[in-house]
């Protein structure tokens, strides 16, 4: 469906906060056959347990400290417990692997597998500009995995983000950023003519990695032929102004709630239909009345009470962020649905238990996507059910034919 | 079932070469193994389906873990019936050649290393050799493995789509800063004064509730106070002072300062930061003494973008304890460090446009244009022109002669740019973009086999300088004397007086000791609040000078154990309260005999990597000693058991935590191998102080040391260390001194560790069955004179391991 009605519409009324143009009538679609995106949100520093799950399981369950901050958002949201992926260890390691649910992260001659935003980015493939986009809090880590277990390096700076989805830039950089574009495709158009030359003479293992060179090249090509076709096409406009980054890594919260604004963003002009975010990294106090210590310290709290306190204070904070991006995407519609609907909202932590670097257990929070919610879903918490099966779930929701992912035993129903 | 089909099956299943090991092993497994290593038991081993089929990669591993547990006794467990002396030494005989014959026939015909891909750090290095230019370029690249030993692994190694688009990027910004053609800038130094500047005056006057009145004007300087570089000092920014760096390239900045109302010595630092990258950068520290002047001077590369800044550290607060925030600058007593005079100086270029951009592009002629610019005037045509470009390049990019029709076939790469009317510049880009992303520039590869010259050279250079030969080394390799094992010994010698040996010493001790996880963690703030930057950067220089040491003067790997010497400045000397070493700069130092430090395990790069930032367990740390020290990492704990949660309330030790969890025997089994290391170093606090007694931030007494010259008030003496144990070979030990001497009895074992990671890092793969003759020769002749490290070095280098693919 590449169309033209998008060029007359492109300058789309979408901003952050404000009006929107809806989606379907953009493309004339229904919500019913919209499509539905998958937002992964993972704070690697774990929620305090006591704080986040409720005491009972069920819809009439008594909201504890972090879910009373998402109250308004009760009906749209499941809380679950009990859920991990098998065979994690180390310290923070299973960062790595809490969207691969590979085995055994940071052992030796451990390689990840790809991570489940980019399984559906692969099936999605160019229907949007971007297949998937990764974003964090700081810094390039991110949990976005190849089949090789490459990571994709993860975007941190709103603005930049922003300019790329949504600054047109002037003609002369379009045309120099095409130019460069047609380089990149002769070169790698060349190196592939070096295949045969090189495998010639190489010995057999030898030709083993090198094939893997030689599908690399050929596969950045295709990404950036795909990417040329859509830079043929101008990008939608949005009305909010680019977003100016926050530098101060203490201003936590800030830089959160910055790169949440972008996500109805992204969701609005159908930028990308996947979309991954890791807070981390949190070093420098952050900037939070009463908190006088940094997050990763507090979250080793070493049961002392005072500590405790400021990581609750910390971690509320996000929550509150994540309640804020819950609430913006209920105010914006597509087609008859709120963008939330359309949106498979996930909320978690690869550590159960950040004090003692406990992987199982992970706090899950799934939101939005047209599902049925409103309820706290215990699994077993000495025996987990794998979190692949939610994964599963989700993708089987984006309307892809799967019923497995990587360590996952089922499909998460509820 | 037909019998042929029968016959067949059995010799799919069973290949002949496996059934004389079988044969052979059938009545071991039958007496010792079978009844814990089948099918119906949970052991993870099963020997009922694991098959004898050597050439099976999964396969070998297995029995070549089996070989080693039988043969070092472990197997069958010591509880068990011992076996049957003929049967046992037949089985493993049997195996031992049937696993070298395998292992050796493979590297025969594939060789040991498989095609190796430079990695992030060596693709950098790679590229400030190549191009004489200094910007970050590794963090364009994907990062590497972090599970493998070494990044340099071929087999670990990864590639990936996001590595091809990558390299496109990457080599774009590398060429974009070795062609420079901009407007000349100024180069002479400038005065940069923070005393009349507009904007550091405004916050002179502001008051201190506004956020100013942290920094002082007086009669000849500026006086900073502040001590948190992490709180980045705006007033003390260059950026701020109207100072850009208008194209990359080394600066000189010259600063005069002195100790500002002070009674001992301050440090005054300057740091190299961008709001774009992630980390401030401590490009300089010095010692300012009381009562005198000092001139200090430091070269450093910046880009556009970058900034740097002032901050002083080591500044005693008021005896009262109160500092600039609560008093102003202008009525504060304490410390502080006074800059009288500061100066910019560069790029330090001897012409323009610089010497990089004219070594790269050849004879050409410079034409400048009404606006500064520089163009470039062939007297080739551009064809011609970038045909020499890669016939210069090319060589020493490929680290081999080109081919005749080379250079031809890389420039036609450019000719849909001229003829698209783009230019030699276009042109030369797109070709050295396609070089410098080529398969043969970014892998080592080379036919199973002798290495040839120009490989030799290659591995040779990777190993110790992480990049490139240099003109001698290629030199050597075309005259076909580089295999020649007197001239190896001379280039080894020759590479390591190179500074360039350097970029060895850091990358490999960032991997073997894991010191690149330096800031994985940061200390406490309030526990620990005589961390920073300085101390941090000390941390490591210590390691790295002590094991370069090693190096440098043959020292035996005891000394990896203990030593009666290390690297201190004054800093570190304070840290390990160590007297008599003044200023900063690093020297080699006698340690007292009484001392606890000597050795890696008491250094606090080590001590810090092994612990988190609040506190220390004794199991990362005898972790860290089996597997990075002693090669013997223990089996990672069973799925599902999680760890200790640590407590810093005062109430509670780790150990007393620790020894609920010990036990259990399914814990104990290996945490009596784990636990004793870490419980030797518990006199070590996350930031490699040595303790008596805990710190704590709830209860306990207060501390008598002073801090910063004013009492603790920060955290509270918990309870006292333990650090006494009983090792897995049951010896009591005291604490860390004892401890030393119980592991100085492995000396043989760590050097076999120490040897192993060199050979894997150096060839780019690990030890495999073939490579064990070999290194138990080299390990035996090292052993002969005390396992000296350069010495093993050079047998590294002179192995077959080494000098075949």
């Amino acid at each position: 469906m590449k169309n033209h009605n998008l060029n007359r519409r492109t300058f789309l009324r979408a901003s952050g906060i404000s009006l929107a143009i809806p989606w379907l009538e953009v493309f004339g679609k229904t919500a019913e056959t919209s499509p539905k995106r998958s937002l992964f949100i993972c704070n690697t520093l774990g929620f305090y347990p006591p704080a986040f799950y409720p005491s009972k399981p069920g819809t009439t369950y008594e909201a504890s400290d972090y879910l009373s901050l998402l109250k308004e958002h009760r009906d749209d949201l499941t809380v679950f417990s009990g859920l991990s992926h098998p065979d994690q260890g180390g310290e923070h390691q299973c960062e790595m692997t809490w969207l691969s649910a590979a085995r055994n992260p940071g052992r030796d001659g451990f390689r990840n597998s790809i991570s489940v935003d980019q399984f559906a980015a692969r099936k999605l493939g160019y229907v949007t500009r971007f297949p998937s986009l990764s974003l964090s809090s700081d810094g390039p880590m991110s949990q976005s995995y190849t089949e090789n277990g490459v990571m994709i390096p993860a975007m941190d700076r709103p603005s930049e983000v922003f300019t790329k989805l949504f600054l047109q830039g002037k003609p002369h950089q379009v045309a120099r950023e095409k130019e460069k574009l047609r380089d990149g495709r002769s070169i790698l158009d060349s190196l592939g003519d070096q295949r045969g030359r090189i495998l010639r003479k190489s010995s057999s293992s030898d030709q083993e990695r090198l094939e893997a060179y030689f599908e690399a090249v050929r596969e950045a090509e295709r990404n950036l032929s795909e990417a040329g076709a859509w830079m043929d096409r101008p990008k939608p406009s949005v009305k909010s102004p680019v977003p100016e980054d926050i530098t101060d890594k203490a201003d936590l919260v800030g830089r959160i709630e910055l790169l949440f604004q972008l996500v109805p963003l992204i969701i609005q002009t159908d930028s990308s239909r996947v979309i991954s975010i890791v807070i981390q990294n949190n070093h420098g106090i952050p900037l939070i009345n009463g908190v006088a210590a940094e997050h990763h310290n507090l979250s080793h709290h070493g049961r002392d009470p005072k500590k405790i306190a400021q990581l609750l204070k910390i971690e509320s904070a996000i929550m509150g962020c994540f309640g804020n991006l819950l609430h913006r995407m209920k105010e914006h519609q597509e087609g008859g649905a709120t963008l939330l609907d359309q949106t498979l909202t996930l909320l978690g932590s690869n550590l159960g238990n950040a004090a003692a670097h406990d992987p199982r257990n992970n706090p899950i929070i799934l939101a939005g996507g047209g599902l049925k919610h409103g309820g706290y879903v215990t699994h077993n918490r000495n025996d987990n059910t794998p979190l692949g099966n939610l994964f599963v779930r989700m993708l089987q929701e984006m309307s892809m034919e799967t019923d497995a992912f990587s360590t996952s035993s089922g499909v998460l129903r509820w | 079932m037909n019998q042929f089909l029968t016959i067949a099956l059995l010799l799919f299943a069973l290949p002949i070469y496996g059934q004389a090991f079988k044969e052979a092993w059938d009545p071991l497994v039958e007496a010792s193994c079978i009844d814990c290593h089948d099918a119906d038991t949970d052991t993870p081993l099963n020997l009922e389906k694991l098959g004898h089929d050597l050439s099976d990669t999964a396969t070998f591993r297995q029995w070549v873990k089996i070989f080693d547990q039988v043969d070092s006794g472990e197997m069958p467990p010591k509880k068990k019936k011992r076996p049957d002396r003929v049967i046992k030494d037949k089985a493993l005989a049997t195996l031992h050649q049937h696993l070298r014959d395998t292992s050796a026939a493979r590297q025969k015909r594939d060789g040991r290393t498989v095609a190796r891909r430079l990695t992030q750090a060596e693709y950098e290095y790679t590229m400030h050799d190549l191009l004489g230019i200094g910007g970050d370029l590794a963090s364009k690249l994907p990062p590497e493995n972090t599970s493998s030993t070494f990044d340099t692994i071929a087999a670990d190694q990864g590639i990936s789509p996001v590595h091809i688009r990558s390299y496109l990027a990457a080599a774009d910004a590398a060429i974009d800063e070795a062609i420079e053609l901009g407007r000349k800038p100024r180069m002479e130094p400038r005065l940069i004064d923070y005393r009349n500047n507009f904007y550091s005056s405004m916050w002179f006057e502001r008051e201190l509730r506004r956020g100013g009145n942290t920094v002082l004007r007086t009669d000849d300087a500026y006086v900073l106070f502040d001590n948190r570089p992490q709180r980045s000092p705006h007033t003390n920014q260059s950026n701020n002072m109207g100072i850009r760096f208008p194209v990359p390239g080394r600066y000189r900045i010259v600063a005069e300062a002195y100790a500002y109302q002070a009674k001992t010595p301050v440090t005054f630092c300057l740091y190299r930061a961008n709001d774009r990258a992630p980390k401030r950068e401590l490009i300089g520290s010095w010692q300012l003494d009381p009562g005198k002047l000092r001139k200090v001077e430091i070269e450093h590369y910046f880009r556009p973008g970058d900034f740097f800044f002032l901050a002083p550290s080591d500044l005693d607060a008021t005896p009262q304890g109160r500092n600039v925030f609560s008093i102003g600058a202008k009525d504060y007593p304490g410390e502080g460090v006074a800059i009288r005079r500061l100066t910019l100086e560069g790029p330090l270029e001897k012409q323009w446009p610089p010497e990089r951009s004219r070594d790269l592009l050849g004879e050409v002629e410079f034409r400048i244009g009404p606006k500064g610019n520089y163009s470039i005037v062939l007297g080739n045509s551009p064809m011609e022109q970038i045909e020499e470009v890669v016939s210069r390049i090319g060589p020493r990019a490929l680290r081999r002669p080109l081919r005749e029709n080379e250079p031809k076939a890389w420039a036609a790469l450019a000719k849909p740019v001229l003829e698209s009317g783009r230019g030699f510049e276009e042109g030369l880009r797109v070709v050295l973009r396609a070089l410098l992303s080529s398969p043969e520039f970014l892998y080592h590869e080379a036919a199973p086999g002798a290495l040839d010259d120009f490989a030799l050279a290659t591995r040779l250079s990777y190993f110790l300088w992480k990049s490139l030969p240099d003109d001698q080394l290629l030199f050597l390799a075309a005259g076909g004397r580089l295999n020649d094992p007197e001239v190896l010994t001379t280039q080894v010698d020759r590479m390591l007086e190179d500074e360039k040996a350097q970029r060895f010493v850091e990358d490999f001790l960032d991997q073997w000791l894991d010191l690149q996880d330096i800031d994985a963690t940061t200390p406490d703030e309030k526990l620990y609040p005589e961390y920073d930057d300085v101390l941090r950067q000390a941390m490591l220089e210590e390691t790295r000078r002590f094991f370069f040491e090693m190096i440098r003067s043959d020292l035996g790997v005891g000394k990896f154990i203990d030593s009666d010497f290390t690297f201190l400045n004054r800093r570190l000397a304070e840290h390990y309260g160590i007297p008599g070493v003044q200023g900063l700069n690093f020297r080699k130092v006698t340690l007292p005999t009484e001392s606890p430090r000597g050795g890696l395990l008491t250094q606090a790069s080590i001590l810090k990597v092994t612990a988190n930032g609040t506190n220390t367990s004794p199991v990362p740390r005898g972790s860290f000693v089996l597997a990075n020290l002693l090669g013997t990492p223990p089996s990672p704990p069973p799925t599902g058991v999680g760890s200790v949660e640590p407590d810093t309330r005062g109430a509670t030790t780790i150990r007393e935590e620790l020894a609920a969890h010990r036990g259990m025997e399914s814990c104990n089994r290996c945490h009596r191998e784990i636990d004793p290391p870490g419980f030797a170093l518990e006199s070590f606090d996350p930031i490699g102080g040595f303790r008596i007694r805990y710190r704590s931030t709830g209860q306990g007494d207060r501390p008598l040391t002073k801090l910063f010259g004013r009492p603790v008030r920060e955290y509270r003496m918990g309870p006292r260390v333990d650090a006494s144990g009983t090792a897995a070979g049951g010896e009591r030990f005291a604490g860390i001194r004892d401890f030393k001497r119980l592991l100085l009895k492995k000396e043989e074992q760590i050097a076999h560790h120490v040897l192993n990671q060199l050979i894997a890092y150096a060839t780019g793969a690990e030890i495999q069955f073939a490579d064990r003759e070999e290194r138990d020769g080299i390990l035996e002749v090292a052993g002969r004179d005390g396992h000296g490290l350069r010495a093993m070095i050079h047998s590294v280098v002179q192995s077959r391991m080494f000098r075949n693919k």
